[in-house]
C-alpha cells in the first residue's frame, strides 16, 4: 500500500473504526513513515482542538421561557379537553341537583296534605271565631 | 433518577414538569449543537427554543424505535439547517460572533506530537480559528464534524441522526476533517 492509502485510514484509525488487521499494518506503516505520522498527528490534534472547544450553554432560565412559550402555545389545543371537562362538571351538578330536589320531595310526600290541614285548621279558626261573632250579635239583638 | 423515555412518558401523560426536566438535561447539548453550527449564541438561542417546542408538540409521534436523544438530535439537525436557510433568505447578513482574526497557523501547535491538546486549554485565538474554519465547511460537513468531533456522537447514531447510510458517515468525515485542515492551513 502506497502511503495515501494510509492517510485515507487514518480518520477511521482516530474514531478507533478501523478492523484490527487493518489498524496492524497502519500501526506498522506509521512507525516506518515520517510524513504520514505527522498527518496523524494533525489530524489527532485537530480532533483534540475540537472536543475542547468550551462547550457554550443555553441560558439559565430556558426551561421558564420554553415552558410559557409552551403555555400560550398549546393554550388553544388545550381547549378541547377543558371545554370537556367543563360539560362534565356541567352534568355532574345538574344530576346532583335533580338528587337533591328529588329527595326532598320523596321525603316530604305531605307536604301539601300538611298544608291542606292547617288551612281547614285555619278556616275552622275563622269560621268559629265569625260563628262566636255571629252568635255575640244574635243575642246582643235578642238582648 | 428517571430514563429518557420514562420522562417521555410522564411529558406525553401531560406531567409538564417531566418535559422541563427533558429540557434540562439536553439544553446544553443542543444549544451547544447549534452553537458550533452557526456561532451566533441569538440563533443559537432561536434553534434550541424552536427545537423544544417542535419536540413537545410532536412527542406523540416519537414512537421509541430509535434513543430519544437521537430524535432530538435529528430535530435539532434540521433547526440548524433552517435557520441558515432563513440567514440565506435574509438580506441583511446575520454577522456571527467570530473577530475577524487573521487565519494564524496552527501548524505549530497542532503538528506536535508532543502536543496534547486535551490536556491544554484553548487560546482565545486557537478558538477563534477553529469556529472560523468550521464556519467555511459546507453544511452537512460542519454538522458531522460537529456531531462527531464535538459532541462524541458514535458513528451509528450519526447515521440515524442524519439520515445516512454508515459508509457515508466515513466518507464524509474524512472529507471534512481534510477540508477543515485545508482551511486552517495545517
Ligand atoms: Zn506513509
Amino acid at each position: 500500500m502506497k502511503c495515501k492509502d494510509f492517510v485515507l485510514k487514518l480518520s477511521l484509525y482516530v474514531d478507533d473504526k478501523l478492523p484490527q488487521n487493518e489498524r496492524i499494518l497502519l500501526e506498522d506503516h506509521l512507525k516506518s513513515c515520517k510524513e504520514c505520522l505527522n498527518e496523524y498527528f494533525l489530524l489527532k490534534n485537530l480532533k483534540s482542538s475540537l472536543a475542547n472547544l468550551p462547550a457554550q450553554k443555553a441560558g439559565d432560565n430556558f426551561e421558564s421561557v420554553i415552558m410559557q412559550k409552551i403555555g400560550d402555545k398549546f393554550q388553544e389545543t388545550n381547549f378541547i379537553p377543558v371545554f370537556f371537562q367543563t360539560i362534565k362538571v356541567s352534568l355532574l351538578t345538574a344530576v346532583f341537583l335533580l338528587g337533591v330536589i328529588a329527595t326532598f320531595n320523596f321525603l316530604t310526600p305531605d307536604v301539601s296534605a300538611k298544608d291542606s290541614y292547617d288551612n281547614i285548621d285555619a278556616l275552622n279558626k275563622y269560621v268559629l271565631k265569625d260563628a262566636s261573632a255571629c252568635d255575640k250579635i244574635i243575642s246582643d239583638l235578642m238582648g | 433518577m428517571l430514563s429518557d423515555i420514562q420522562l417521555v412518558k410522564l411529558a406525553k401523560d401531560g406531567h409538564l414538569n417531566a418535559f422541563e426536566s427533558i429540557i434540562t438535561r439536553y439544553k446544553d447539548k443542543v444549544f451547544n449543537i447549534a452553537f458550533s453550527f452557526t456561532s451566533s449564541h441569538s440563533e443559537s438561542d432561536d434553534v434550541a427554543q424552536n427545537v423544544f417546542l417542535k419536540v413537545y408538540s410532536n412527542l406523540n409521534s416519537f414512537e421509541e424505535k430509535s434513543a430519544f436523544s437521537t430524535w432530538l438530535y435529528r430535530i435539532t439537525v434540521n433547526e440548524c439547517y433552517n435557520v441558515l436557510n432563513k440567514r440565506k433568505s435574509n438580506t441583511v447578513s446575520i454577522e456571527t460572533e467570530l473577530a475577524g482574526k487573521d487565519n494564524l497557523s496552527l501548524k505549530e501547535v497542532l503538528a506536535d506530537p508532543k502536543s496534547d491538546v486535551e490536556q491544554n486549554f484553548l487560546s482565545a485565538e486557537t478558538q477563534s480559528i477553529i469556529r472560523k474554519a468550521l464556519l467555511e465547511l459546507p453544511e452537512k460537513y460542519r454538522m458531522i464534524v460537529t456531531l462527531r468531533d464535538i459532541e462524541d456522537i458514535s458513528y451509528e447514531e450519526i447515521a440515524q441522526i442524519m439520515e445516512i447510510s454508515d459508509a457515508k458517515v466515513k466518507v464524509w468525515l474524512f472529507r471534512a476533517r481534510s477540508r477543515l485542515k485545508s482551511i486552517i492551513k495545517i
